[in-house]
């Protein structure tokens, strides 16, 4: 049995976090992310407690913004720098960075907080580094619960790092309000292949490194990107996805893109399509959910062992197929 | 033969028997020392003419104990002096900066300005003295006070004879005490290459160390390839800056770790001499015989020391030196052997000093030059690690040099990868130490170790700081910083010579540091960690499955895996240990946060909170251990925060145990500890603190 050290009523909790305690704030993370049922519990109550607030209380909505690219391309430098801009404009930010954990032995290093060293001493910046386990997207299935506590604790921007290794996007695009592409100097050539996928995700392209060795091939990879940008279409109509360069070293490029940002949700906002892609994203985010639950489900439904130990014998011994074990497994636990 | 060969950590193939055979293959070809390409020593008398200088790295507490300290080693057989700083000097802090709380007077003396200098070479004539100093990010600030103290004695820098370290290459590869961002470092580097090449023609402008590789965890072969790539990228920088290389590349010299194979390390030195002699020729042609010569200086390994039976370390010292005067070193620093628990004492100094005394003076060790030579063996070691190493060198050009091999990572992940190997096959008892993993003794008393008195030490430099600031020119003093930086903005000015000037107006090393810092920011690299090196040793032990099952039961009652922060406080930059740990830890199933170098007590309290870690785990080799865990301790107390499991590892010794625990540390895991051992403990406590039986 584990000792629970967090005996605090749901409701003062929410207060705690409402009222910036870091570390009430930070607990609240741990147990929306916690894998064990009686925390998933509480958090369902202290997040329907947090919704209910943030409803109630009419606060400011928090800019949501998802941070993605090639591993080495610098993201965190980026939202170093980024950071301290959003900072020195008054906000108050929020960093999500989610971390890949090793599949063989399900630890992890989680080092991303280095490279945001300027950033994580100042007191009106919060990043939490999370281990993503191995779920939808690669994006830790809470992360979108997180958003929401973080929103209640008072940080006016969250920016979500994520590992951007072709599959994740997607899953980070479905939860942000704007979603921010960096791209490696010298990946031009791919842009037309095997990025699109990632590309209509895009709201804004960002190329990284444009400072001293990689300068020149970062300026040439803007020039192509933009020279092939009406290649990249966005489904907000009339809507141009800006392309540009920045160094996260010299600090140039920053406040340009965070213009860019803003100036993306302005003209989403202005004609509902920010709205609709909040409730197309709820509703995404409902689907992956759902398929998540179903198969932690599927995982701890203990009932189920002897049957799929039999099914497993009865395959193994060629009695019948693979496809026929496995749907009879499913089905006798719909059933069940 | 080959079921005989040993494969150990390096990568280099040992046979069990060595015949002509082997030289024949290797296409051997005898040599004379003194000749290029000066296998058998860059001089033809060798120890015979001279032997090599004893020379003892050392420095602590204020400028005068230093002093005094100095004084009884010179007057009891030490020929050099080797001046080691303090952290905070090290990474341009004045010792009254809120940074180096811990720091202040710890591993090394604390230097502060001119003043602190003058102080610490008292009744030593700078131009009959040769002094090395190991600094190389505040190494302007330093230089001046050491230039000017030497006018301030009477004497011209024309006459001054020494070493400055100055190879901030290394640095940001396995050391952390550089300050600003690689390129403007480098550019101060040739700075001091052009400063020392018009005005101390009898100075050695660089040391080009790999040591500190080979602390960080580099077999030889990385540590010779990457030391050798490291003053190629030296030269081409001040080649490309106009400077001839005859002007310069006489006075560059080497600094190399040795370690407890013997054998493999003389030949390390050997094929160092001639990969570098014929590489500078290859590349830079240079006229003159003696801008190909790599001279050296060793220091025997401080990795190599252990905490338990100490006194084993002086046979372990002996060794090593013997391994450094076979490979035919210029000068030599032995340990003491309470290195591994604190700054040495007195009497370890003493027999440090005197086991050189003892091989120069009573061995016949001296009247032979490179009595190895031909040697079938250490011949074709020479050969197989000059060939190694040649061809990593070639890749780092292929790279595109240090500079960028270190930006993309190439040397730290090679260097990490061999640590945590060679960690592994320690704890797993592949490799022995005696004392540590095999032939334990049973019961051990703590020994005496020196204790600095560090309140004294740092009230000492504030009221020195408050006085120098009190009688000097502040107006000037203001004049000179901002010329310092005008001429970090500039490339024309030589910085070196701007800041003698304000280092003559008593402008601190502190001062003079944040004036480059206001141009340049300071640097922090950014270090990845390795994963699944540390695990491949132990794939098939059982203790390691184990352990990483129960670490996963753990997890899943937890709610998630067991979560470490491991950090570094203070100005302490050796992360050799903390990134052993974190592979390893993250190979038994924990999520393992790094927290930056050069935290405050105060910014770990915040990540721990942020990241809602179960355990902070602290790394401490420099002796700040005590101020900066007790108040990390308070810090979290403050933000109500009390179930955080502290441990700390590293350089602590055992008479600070107890204090420590009182203050709410649970475990202490000194050097030698094996990491599955550590894992089982803090295992025991999360079990304790977080799961109820």
């Amino acid at each position: 049995m584990r000792k629970n050290s967090v005996h605090t009523a749901i409701s003062k909790w929410i207060n705690s976090i409402e009222k910036g305690q870091i570390r009430s704030l930070s607990r609240a993370i741990t147990l929306v992310e916690s894998t064990c049922i009686e925390d998933q519990n509480r958090a369902r109550d202290l997040l329907d407690g947090a919704l209910k607030r943030l409803n109630k209380n009419g606060h400011t909505p928090t800019i949501r913004v998802g941070i993605s690219g090639p591993p080495g391309v610098g993201k965190s430098s980026y939202i170093e720098s980024l950071g301290m801009h959003l900072l020195s404009l008054g906000f108050r930010v929020c960093v999500l960075a989610v971390d890949p954990s090793s599949r063989v032995s399900g630890g992890s290093i989680l080092g991303d907080k280095i490279r945001m060293e300027r950033l994580s001493t100042q007191v009106n910046a919060f990043i939490r580094p999370s281990p993503s386990q191995q779920v939808l997207g690669g994006v830790t299935h809470a992360t979108q619960s997180i958003m929401s506590l973080c929103e209640l604790a008072g940080y006016s921007v969250i920016l979500i790092e994520t590992v951007g290794i072709g599959q994740n996007e997607g899953a980070v695009a479905d939860m942000v309000d704007c979603f921010v592409l960096l791209n490696q100097p010298g990946s031009g050539d791919e842009l037309q292949g095997i990025k699109r996928g990632v590309l209509e995700f895009a709201d804004v392209l960002l190329v990284n490194k444009m400072d001293g060795a990689t300068k020149y091939l970062a300026q040439q990879t803007l020039q192509s990107l933009r020279s092939t940008s009406q290649l990249i279409t966005h489904s907000l109509k009339n809507y141009q996805v800006p392309i540009i360069g920045v160094s996260s070293v010299e600090e140039t490029g920053i406040s340009e893109s965070w213009q860019a940002v803003t100036k993306f949700l302005e003209q989403a906002t202005s004609i509902g399509y920010y709205e609709h892609k909040r409730q197309m994203q709820q509703k995404q985010w409902f689907k992956k959910l759902s398929e998540f639950y179903w198969l932690q489900y599927l995982h701890s439904a203990k009932h189920s062992t002897p049957l799929k130990n039999m099914l497993l014998k009865e395959m193994q011994s060629g009695k019948i197929s693979i496809l026929e074990a496995a749907q009879e497994f499913t089905r006798s636990l719909l059933n069940n | 033969m080959s079921e005989f060969s040993s494969q150990d950590a390096e990568h280099l193939q040992k046979k069990a028997l060595y015949t002509a055979d082997d030289l024949n293959k290797r296409g051997f070809k005898p040599q004379r020392p003194g000749k290029f390409p000066y296998r058998m020593g860059p001089y033809d008398t060798m120890y015979t003419g001279r032997p090599w200088t004893i020379r003892q790295y050392a420095g602590f507490s204020t400028a005068e104990e230093s002093n005094a300290f100095y004084h009884d080693a010179l007057e009891n057989g030490q020929k050099g002096l080797s001046v080691a700083f303090d952290l905070a000097t090290h990474r341009g802090y004045d010792s009254d900066h809120p940074r180096v709380v811990g720091d202040v007077g710890k591993a090394g003396v604390a230097i502060d300005s001119v003043e602190d200098m003058k102080l610490l070479f008292k009744g030593i004539p700078l131009n009959k003295m040769s002094v090395s100093m190991t600094m190389n990010g505040a190494v302007i600030p330093v230089m001046a006070a050491y230039i000017v103290t030497a006018e301030e004695q009477g004497i011209s820098q024309d006459q001054l004879r020494g070493t400055i370290q100055n190879d901030i290459l290394k640095e940001f590869m396995v050391r952390n005490t550089y300050i600003y961002p690689p390129n403007p470092s480098m550019r101060l580097v040739s700075d001091i290459i052009d400063y020392t090449r018009q005005h101390m023609p009898k100075f050695n402008s660089i040391s080009i160390s790999g040591y500190h590789m080979q602390e960080a965890g580099a077999n030889e072969v990385l540590e010779l390839a990457f030391t050798i790539a490291d003053g190629l990228e030296y030269v081409g920088a001040a080649v490309s800056r106009g400077l001839d290389v005859d002007e310069f590349a006489p006075r560059l010299s080497f600094f190399f770790g040795i370690g407890m194979n013997m054998l493999t390390e003389i030949a390390k030195l050997r094929a160092a001499r001639e990969l570098w002699a014929e590489l500078m020729q290859d590349l830079f042609e240079p006229q003159n015989p003696k801008s190909t010569m790599l001279r050296t200086h060793c220091q025997t390994s401080g990795w190599s020391l252990t905490a338990q039976d100490p006194l084993n370390n002086i046979v372990r010292t002996t060794i090593e030196a013997i391994g450094a005067i076979f490979g035919g070193t210029q000068s030599l620093h032995t340990n003491s052997y309470d290195e591994a628990l604190s700054l040495p004492t007195e009497t370890a100094s003493r027999i440090a000093r005197n086991t050189q005394l003892i091989l120069q003076e009573e061995t016949d060790m001296t009247h032979i030059i490179d009595p190895f030579a031909g040697s079938y063996a250490i011949e074709s070691l020479t050969h197989d690690l000059y060939s190694k190493a040649k061809k990593l060198v070639a890749e780092i050009t292929a790279i595109g040099g240090m500079t960028q091999a270190i930006k993309n990572g190439f040397p730290q992940k090679k260097i990490e990868a061999s640590a945590a190997i060679r960690q592994a096959r320690i704890d797993k008892g592949i490799e022995t130490i005696v004392g540590v993993n095999k032939y334990k003794s049973p019961d051990q008393e703590p020994m005496d170790v020196r204790n600095i008195d560090h309140s004294r030490v740092s009230q000492s430099q504030k009221r020195k700081l408050s006085l120098l600031k009190k009688n000097r020119d502040n107006e000037l003093v203001k004049t000179h910083l901002s010329a310092i930086e005008k001429a970090a903005k500039s490339s024309k000015l030589n910085i070196l010579s701007v800041a003698i000037e304000a280092a003559r107006a008593r402008a601190t090393i502190g001062e003079i540091s944040e004036a480059l810092e206001r141009v340049w920011g300071r640097y922090n690299a950014h270090h990845s960690t390795i994963k699944g090196v540390y695990s491949k040793v132990y794939e098939q032990d059982s203790e390691f499955k184990q352990l990483k099952e129960k670490v996963l039961n753990l997890s899943k009652l937890l709610g998630r895996q067991p979560r470490m922060l491991i950090v570094k406080m203070g100005q302490d930059g050796h992360n050799r240990g903390a990134k052993i740990i974190a592979t390893a830890f993250a190979d038994l199933g924990f999520d393992v946060d790094m927290g930056s170098l050069f935290s405050t007590p105060d910014e770990v309290v915040k990540q721990a909170i942020e990241n809602d870690v179960h355990i902070i785990g602290i790394s401490s080799l420099a002796g700040g251990h005590k101020t900066l865990i007790t108040t990390l301790i308070e810090g979290l107390k403050k933000q109500n925060v009390d179930d955080i499991i502290i441990v700390a590892g590293g350089v602590i010794p055992e008479q600070d145990y107890a204090q420590l625990k009182s203050d709410g540390v649970t475990a202490i895991f000194g050097p030698g500890t094996p990491i599955i051992q550590a894992a089982e403990s803090i295992f025991e406590a999360l079990k304790d603190r977080f799961i109820s039986s």
